[in-house]
């Protein structure tokens, strides 16, 4: 069946004149950008993620109080205080109550958005810039350079990410960056893989070959001939990977790695109150579901990604 | 192919522990460190030696079973690896369990109902499942299981090991081992420290269930995650293969859908099963340590964090080669299940 719906989904051979008069031609563009907006999950994705961002870019003007300022006259880990659900209007309002050190939680979630999403994008960026070098050197030059690099990968993915995130986070020291830069380290491997996979296969065909009879350095034919055409598979795992890089460094924080108090990170601000989920659950609530929806936002994009630039599962 | 990756696992964490700033001496002997000690700190531990003369003698004691020990307590690493392996293995055995089946169960029930109501609420289910964190997940289960459902028979104890009060004597002491062989005494310590099979072995099935017991809201709060995915891949393996044209003719020659289901479908279906549960165990080790640091269970996750926070790198090191090689065995196992599972492999 799938031979017959691929050999349907190649373009006609009909005259140009008549093609334009009988049906309009799409570009890629304008097929992958259709494909992505008929997608039921990247649709719920995007709006979720154009919110965060939304957020993330005024949470200043949206943020009641300073998000690591202790207020004063409040106690400490008192719940929410919402005046349509019948709290006192004589008393203000703490959307998602008071933390253990006087400051309103949701002024700190609301900056927590701004962290999690600057880290979730610089450490994959950082990731796929090195692993994409990598993985090209590899895939390009071959023979022992390739072996090197990516022997060096298959040893890094043989430690649980976690645990060698941990274990660069103890040689580096804690503390935000040193976090980022761990998380970052091992997720080298998978974008070195993929994109040497892509460049073995790319650079065989006989584009590549016609620009290198006529000349064209190996730099510009893998700028710009190989890297554009391999770039499907790394945007579709970047994307998915900036779930699992926030996810990462949220674990990280929790275990004291991470973010250092004050800093309104959502995994250190579950970290400080875990041992008061009983008194205080919406400390930890709070946080929780904000790392819960922003994780899920990069990952139901991501899936949409997948379904409509990789023609593989299309057919499927 | 194991023999490389250890060598490379054992180099990174050789070459991690050595790039720890500072002077080890100071680092280790703390204020106590003067120069006629740390002198005699460097000579006890050979670190006037060059690097690779330190590794090569490196990768001779680890051969031996020795892994040095701890700065802080200077007890042996592989005790208190024999202490705390078995509490992580059951976790992860539990975890494992618990998401397979569940994973494999919701999978194909959303597979053979596609479109239906359990079908969107497996995938809507799923979605959610990948996206929270361990930590969160496991904070909220305690909040359910052990104060909103109290006072109800769905309460289930929020940490620890076994209920306060519990203790059983070591298998070590009871057999009157103290003098065996220390691999001997590894080994039936690492049985004595698994709560389950010592309960077990010595008949006080009463703690086994209290342990089982104990496991439940951990297991949940691990397999979670590995559970969604599993789900996911089981649900698409199976629809692709329910599309192929050999259940179609399964099913015109008159088989019943049972039949078609489990001995045409599900059996092609369960390589990439396979694959994608092999590859869960990896993150279930990265969980582990999230979880017991959440439900304070004594595992190799707490023990690697405290390590950390003490600056014991000793056990550190210890810890990270052993748990790395944990993951590099099941990485095989699950290649070498395939030629189990599909003929042609077997055939290469």
């Amino acid at each position: 069946m799938s031979e017959v719906a691929t050999v349907k989904g190649e373009p006609l051979a009909v005259p140009a004149p008549m093609v334009k008069s009988a049906l309009k031609t799409r570009t890629p563009l304008e097929d992958t950008l259709r494909r992505l907006s008929r997608h039921r999950s990247f649709r719920v994705g995007i709006v979720l993620l154009a919110l965060i961002v939304l957020i993330a870019i005024f949470a200043e003007v949206l943020a009641p109080y300073d998000p690591t300022q202790p207020l004063r006259d409040v106690k400490p880990r008192t719940a929410p205080c919402i005046h349509l659900f019948g709290c006192p209007a004589d008393q203000p309002e703490h959307l998602m109550g008071i933390d253990g050190n006087s400051r309103d939680v949701y002024s700190r979630v609301l900056y927590g958005a701004r962290l999690s999403l600057e880290i979730g994008f610089t450490t994959t960026f950082f990731a796929i810039l090195i692993g994409t070098l990598l993985g090209a050197l590899g895939g390009y030059i071959g023979g022992w350079t390739d072996t090197g690099i990516m022997r060096g990968m298959d040893i890094l993915l043989a430690f649980p990410s976690l645990l060698l995130a941990i274990a660069i986070v103890a040689v580096l020291g804690p503390g935000l960056i040193n976090a980022l830069l761990a998380v970052a380290i091992v997720s080298i491997p998978i974008y070195a893989r993929l994109f040497r996979s892509s460049v073995l296969q790319i650079k065989e065909l006989e584009y590549v070959t016609a620009g290198r009879a006529i000349g064209d350095s190996s730099t510009r034919l893998l700028l710009r001939h190989i890297l554009p055409n391999a770039l499907t598979p790394i945007i579709v795992a970047g994307t998915l990977g900036i779930a699992t890089t926030i996810l990462e460094a949220a674990a990280l924080s929790f275990l004291g790695l991470g973010a250092q108090p004050p800093t309104p990170e959502w995994g250190s601000m579950i970290s400080a109150e875990r041992n008061l989920i009983f008194s205080a659950p919406h400390l930890i609530f709070f946080p929780g579901i904000a790392i819960v929806l922003t994780v899920l936002s990069f990952n139901l994009i991501g899936d949409g990604l997948r379904d409509a630039l990789d023609p593989r599962l299309r057919i499927g | 192919m194991l023999i490389p990756v250890l060598i490379g696992i054992l180099i990174v964490t050789f070459t991690l522990t050595r790039l720890i700033p500072g002077d080890a001496c100071v680092v280790m002997l703390g204020e106590k460190a003067t120069p006629e000690k740390c002198a005699a700190f460097r000579d006890r531990y050979g670190l006037n030696d060059s690097l690779p003369v330190q590794f090569v003698r490196y990768l001779g004691t680890v051969a031996q079973g020795d892994f040095g020990t701890s700065v802080r307590n200077g007890r042996y690493v592989t005790d208190i690896l024999a202490e705390r392996l078995p509490m992580t293995v059951e976790l992860a055995v539990a975890a494992m369990l618990f998401a397979t089946t569940f994973g494999v169960a919701l999978g194909v029930l959303s597979a053979i109902r596609h479109n239906s109501s359990v079908d969107v609420g497996t995938v809507i289910g799923a979605n959610i499942g990948v996206s929270i964190p361990v930590f969160v997940l496991g904070l909220l289960l305690a909040y359910i299981f052990a104060l909103l459902l109290k006072n109800t028979p769905f309460f289930i104890p929020p940490s620890g090991r076994l209920s306060p009060g519990i203790s059983m004597p070591s298998l070590v002491q009871l057999w009157g081992m103290e003098n065996s062989p220390g691999l001997v005494q590894f080994l039936v310590s690492l049985i004595s420290n698994s709560v389950i099979l010592h309960s077990i072995i010595i008949g006080r099935f009463d703690i086994t269930q209290d342990a089982l017991w104990h496991l439940i809201l951990p297991a949940v709060a691990l397999g979670t995650i590995p559970l969604a995915i599993i789900a996911r891949l089981t649900r698409s393996s199976l629809l692709d293969v329910l599309g192929q044209d050999y259940i179609r003719t399964a099913r015109a020659k008159g088989l019943k859908e049972r039949t078609t289901l489990w001995k045409h479908a599900f059996r092609s279906a369960l390589i990439p099963i396979v694959t994608i549960v092999g590859l869960q165990v990896g993150g279930l080790l990265s969980g582990a340590l999230l979880t017991e640091t959440v439900f304070a269970l004594p595992g190799v996750g707490t023990q690697i964090v405290t390590s950390i926070t003490a600056r014991d790198y000793p056990v550190l090191q210890g810890f990270v080669v052993v748990v790395a090689l944990m993951f590099a065995l099941v990485t095989i196992l699950v290649d070498m299940s395939y030629a189990f599972l599909d003929p042609r492999v077997r055939v290469q």
